[in-house]
């Protein structure tokens, strides 16, 4: 998975690429918080992603570094962070499982394994297909990515990649059906 | 799989999909011709949309419950971190968990410091990890060292230090019962250490009692140092009222740092003015246990504090608490508490510069000197010059009070002197003028007449004499004079009406202290028809 914004994202200057890291960062970091924040309220609550993309958006938007960022595009650069807060989670549960150590970083949990490793599985292969899908049609990945990970409706979506709803409803069917056809041989 | 193939596959699925599913195997089988491949894939994604079961269905939400779920309350024990083997929880605060662990190899204790709800982007790690390297640098006998610094590999950034035993600051001097001078001693090496860092561009900004340790022998350590700020970075973007007294310990915090504006040397010489408050006065100067964050940070931003020479008062007379407050002076307590205050201004600029700046107050004030912040009170500087120097001052003050007295009375015996000499000069003046008119008898241009008699020029200079009425004195020295000379020629009904004009009184008194000018009067007179003749 890219880490960063690549291809016609990375445009613009030097400084504008470090915004741009830089609000990616934050944003990350808030996800993350944010998610701990409301399992430690309650533990039995139910994490949604698009709510915490939400919240995220209302701690940020008033600080310097989201001064010239819509709401779209803060969405969308959630959406990335979000779809690298899970697939970071899943690949350390994956190599804790394997027993595998990262160097230094190595840290080792009583733990036991839960069933969530379908859930790992899935998250690790979906983000492969999605790289892959970014090759074959970079717009219909960045959809997924925002729908999916960030919570964009149609009309975001549509509003976001410059095209009718009609063509996002078309995109996301057949990007979603080859998706999950990936997911099935992955497993 | 390129781009072309995919655009061709997606275009039958559509196709296909609009179509009964009868006819969709009829349709594909005549479309895809003979690539078989191109039709298994297009009927894979037709399978896949007629299920719908996938993970992009089930929506992100069940997957971030089941990825994040290590982030709840229950997160299991940390046994080891890299080399290090956990032995202990050492404390555990807002901020996040110190362990106490040991080095597999080595056998050496260090702290390990894991920042809770604080977690590096990927992008972000290595950063981190370098400012860390910079931080590991500093080397001071004061401040605990930081051996290593990284992130665990979910991003939380953990640091590797020196451990310290020891007690708190505060702790420390209570149970000790340490006096002011003492207490300055440690508080002035906390600041040495603090101001080592800042010559190192480090700023500590959570200096608090519980970061600053006493150990066994005396000596202090610091902990933490550069850790805030990596918090801070990382909060910065959060609701910007609750970023100061989430991560900052809220009584040492400064208006600043609770407003969220920009933090630097200032900040710490804030929070020293709150531990030194704190040190000195028993207690902290905001009471901010019972407040809401809101509440506290108005306090924080807004309100004055009481002087530490009061709060430390108010502590001593709780009953029981006494111990707790060091034992000063009064005027001992008006320079803390401007040390204090000063320290700890609620305006930036108006605090010492530097902890330097601070710190030489400090020796100003161990050393009974003046305090620089106490500067515009030239009595207070009087004052304190004197008490430091009691023998010396009173000393001087004998000499400088005779000095002076000798000055004032050679003054005033010159001016009288010197008015003297000047109300003669003018005298001598006016008798010189009343000479030549004598002599010249009123006609400037005929000049002195050849043959003059004495008399003739008696009469004259009674006629001068008389229109000298501006000049009283003159006046009545010269009727004396004048009287004296009629006498001597016999002309006595004229002496006797100068003699006995009103003037001739003071004239004779006058006479008696000025007889040089009338003696020369008198010679030049009686000379004049000698010569002449």
């Amino acid at each position: 998975m890219a880490h960063e914004f690549e291809g016609g994202e990375r445009g613009g200057t030097p400084e504008e690429r470090r915004a741009l890291d830089d609000l990616f960062s934050v944003t990350y970091e808030e996800l993350r918080r944010l998610a701990s924040s409301v399992r430690r309220d309650d533990p039995g609550a139910t994490l949604n992603p698009t709510a915490l993309v939400n919240e995220a958006w209302l701690k940020l938007a008033n600080s310097p570094r989201c001064a010239s960022t819509s709401r779209l595009h803060f969405k969308r650069i959630a959406a990335r962070a979000m779809r690298q807060v899970l697939v970071e989670a899943a690949r350390r549960r994956n190599a804790r499982k394997r027993g595998g150590g990262e160097g230094f970083a190595a840290v080792t949990f009583d733990e036991e394994l839960t069933e969530t490793a379908a859930c790992e599985k899935d998250l690790l292969v979906l983000d492969t297909a999605l790289d892959e899908l970014a090759r074959m049609n970079p717009r219909q990945a960045m959809m997924v990515e925002s729908r999916f990970f960030g919570g964009l409706d149609i009309a975001e979506t549509a509003a976001l990649l410059e095209v009718s709803e009609a063509t996002i409803l078309r995109d996301w069917r057949a990007a979603k059906a080859w998706l999950a056809h990936e997911l099935r041989q992955g497993r | 799989m390129d781009s072309a193939r995919w655009q061709r596959i997606q275009a039958l699925f559509h196709e296909a999909a609009d179509l009964p599913p009868a006819e969709q195997q009829a349709f594909l089988k005549t479309a895809c011709g003979h690539d078989d491949g191109l039709l298994a894939d297009v009927l894979a994604l037709l399978q896949e949309d007629a299920r719908g079961a996938s993970l992009l269905d089930r929506g992100v939400a069940h997957v971030a419950h089941q990825m994040l779920d290590e982030a709840g309350p229950a997160r299991p024990a940390l046994k080891e971190i890299g080399p290090y083997r956990i032995k202990r929880v050492l404390g555990e605060g807002g901020m996040g968990i110190v362990y106490l662990a040991e080095r597999h190899d080595l056998g050496s204790l260090v702290a390990i410091k894991i920042l809770r709800d604080a977690w590096l982007s990927p992008a972000r790690r290595e950063r981190f990890a370098s400012e860390q390297r910079t931080l590991a640098q500093l080397n001071h006998p004061s401040i605990a060292r930081l051996y290593d610094a990284d992130t665990l590999a979910d991003g939380t950034p953990c640091f590797v230090m020196e451990y310290v035993e020891g007690a708190p600051l505060t702790e420390y001097c209570r149970q000790h019962e340490s006096s002011i001078s003492q207490r300055l001693q440690l508080f002035r090496a906390v600041c040495e250490a603090v101001q080592y860092a800042h010559r190192h561009a480090v700023i500590h900004r959570d200096l608090k009692p519980s970061n600053i340790l006493v150990k066994g022998d005396g000596s202090i350590r610091l902990l933490d140092f550069g850790i805030a700020k990596q918090l801070d970075s990382l909060d910065m973007p959060m609701d910007q009222t609750r970023t100061g007294l989430r991560l900052m310990t809220p009584a040492y915090a400064a208006p600043e740092q609770v407003r969220g504006e920009r933090v630097g040397i200032h900040t710490d010489v804030y929070s020293l003015g709150v531990i030194l408050y704190e040190l000195l006065a028993g207690q902290l100067p905001f009471d901010l246990s019972q407040r809401t964050p809101g509440e506290a940070e108005r306090m924080i931003v807004e309100q004055e504090p009481a002087k530490p020479s009061e709060a430390a008062r108010r502590v001593a007379a709780l009953p029981g608490k006494g111990a707790r407050v060091p034992a000063a002076s009064q005027s001992s307590w008006t320079d803390l508490d401007v040390l204090c205050l000063t320290a700890m201004h609620k305006d930036a600029q108006r605090r010492y510069v530097s902890v330097e700046a601070l710190i030489r107050d400090i020796d100003h004030y161990l050393k009974g000197e003046p305090l620089e912040a106490r500067a515009d009170s030239l009595s207070y500087r009087l004052g304190k010059f004197a008490s430091r120097h009691r023998r010396a001052v009173s000393a001087a003050a004998v000499v400088f009070t005779a000095v002076i007295g000798l000055v004032v009375f050679f003054t005033v015996r010159l001016t009288i002197a010197r008015n003297a000499a000047v109300a003669e000069a003018a005298r001598t003046q006016r008798i010189q003028r009343f000479m030549m008119n004598l002599f010249e008898g009123g006609d400037k241009e005929a000049g002195p007449a050849d043959n003059l008699r004495v008399v003739t020029l008696v009469d004259r200079g009674v006629q001068e004499a008389k229109a000298l009425d501006g000049e009283p004195r003159v006046q009545a020295e010269l009727y004396q004079t004048l009287g004296g000379i009629y006498q001597k020629l016999g002309k006595f009904d004229r002496a006797d009406s100068l003699l006995r004009s009103p003037w001739s009184g003071a004239g004779r008194s006058l006479a008696r202290t000025t007889p040089r000018w009338r003696t020369a009067w008198w010679r030049s007179v009686s000379c004049a028809p000698i010569r002449r003749s």
